[in-house]
C-alpha cells in the first residue's frame, strides 16, 4: 500500500475564521490546545471523531478540512 | 557473569534498534511553544513528589546501611513511611485521573487517552531492569559468602514497587515526547 499522509487547513481556517485562537479551537473541539498545536504542524493524525469535530467548529465538511495525500 | 553481562548487553542493543527504528515525525516549527497538557503536568507533579520520597530513602540505606535500618525498628519505620509516601503519591495521582477521565470537558483528549493507556507499558521493563540491578550487585557483593542477608528480600520488594509506581508518570511523559 502506498504511503499516504493527512495534511490540513486548520491554521489557514482559523485566520479565515477571525483569527480564531488555537485556545478557542481546542476548547470548542474539546482537546488541549498541543493537540491543535501538533495537528496543524502535521505531528498528529487525529481520530474521525475529533476530525470531525473541527470540520464542524468551521461549518466545514472533514474533506475541506483534512485531505489525503498519496 | 558473562551470562548477566550478555543479558544487559542485549537488552541496550534492543533498546538502542528500537529508538532508532521510531517512527520519524517532522520537526516542530521553529519557535513553537507546546503547551503542557494538565496530565503532562500531573506526570511531572506525580515524579517529583514521588521521586522525593524515593530519593529520601535511598540516602536512608546509603547513609545508615541497609542491616542498621532493618535492625532498628525506629529507622525502619521511617524508611517504611517513606516507601508509603510513594504509594500516597500514586493513589493521588491515579484518583485524579479517575475523575479527569469520567469527566466530559477536555481536561483529557484523545491524545492524552492513548498516552495514558501507553504509559503502564514502561513498568515492567523498570521492574526488570531494577530486578536485573538487584541480582548483579548481589551477586557481587555476597558471591563469596554463598548466601544473601534476609533483609534484602525487604529491600527488593521495596524498590521494585517504588520504581514501578514512579515509572508510570515516567511513561506519561515518554509518551508526550513520542507522538
Amino acid at each position: 500500500m502506498p504511503k499516504a499522509e493527512i495534511r490540513n487547513q486548520i491554521r489557514k481556517l482559523r485566520f479565515e475564521h477571525g483569527e480564531m485562537t488555537q485556545q478557542e479551537l481546542a476548547e470548542r473541539a474539546g482537546c488541549s490546545r498541543q493537540t491543535i498545536v501538533l495537528l496543524e504542524q502535521g505531528r498528529y493524525v487525529p481520530s474521525l471523531v475529533l476530525a470531525m469535530r473541527i470540520a464542524r467548529v468551521f461549518g466545514a465538511l472533514v474533506e475541506d478540512v483534512f485531505t489525503l495525500e498519496e | 557473569m558473562w551470562v548477566i553481562l550478555a543479558i544487559i548487553v542485549g537488552l541496550a542493543a534492543f533498546t538502542v534498534v528500537v529508538w532508532l527504528r521510531r517512527p520519524k515525525l517532522p520537526p516542530l516549527e521553529p519557535g513553537t511553544e507546546l503547551p503542557a497538557t494538565p496530565l503532562q503536568r500531573l506526570a511531572w507533579w506525580g515524579l517529583l513528589l514521588g521521586s522525593l520520597p524515593g530519593l529520601a530513602a535511598a540516602v536512608m540505606v546509603l547513609s545508615y546501611g541497609a542491616q542498621r535500618i532493618y535492625d532498628d525498628d525506629r529507622l525502619r519505620m521511617v524508611f517504611t513511611l517513606l516507601l508509603l509516601a510513594i504509594v500516597a503519591v500514586f493513589l493521588v495521582v491515579t484518583a485524579l485521573l479517575k475523575t479527569w477521565a469520567a469527566r466530559a470537558d477536555a481536561k483529557l483528549d484523545e491524545r492524552d487517552r492513548e498516552i495514558l493507556a501507553r504509559a503502564p507499558a514502561l513498568q515492567p521493563a523498570a521492574m526488570l531492569v531494577t530486578l536485573a540491578a538487584w541480582m548483579v550487585g548481589l551477586i557481587e557483593r555476597f558471591h563469596a559468602a554463598g548466601a544473601v542477608p534476609l533483609f534484602y528480600l525487604y529491600l527488593i520488594f521495596w524498590s521494585v514497587w517504588a520504581v514501578s509506581l514512579l515509572a508510570f508518570p515516567l511513561g506519561i511523559l515518554v509518551g508526550y515526547r513520542r507522538r
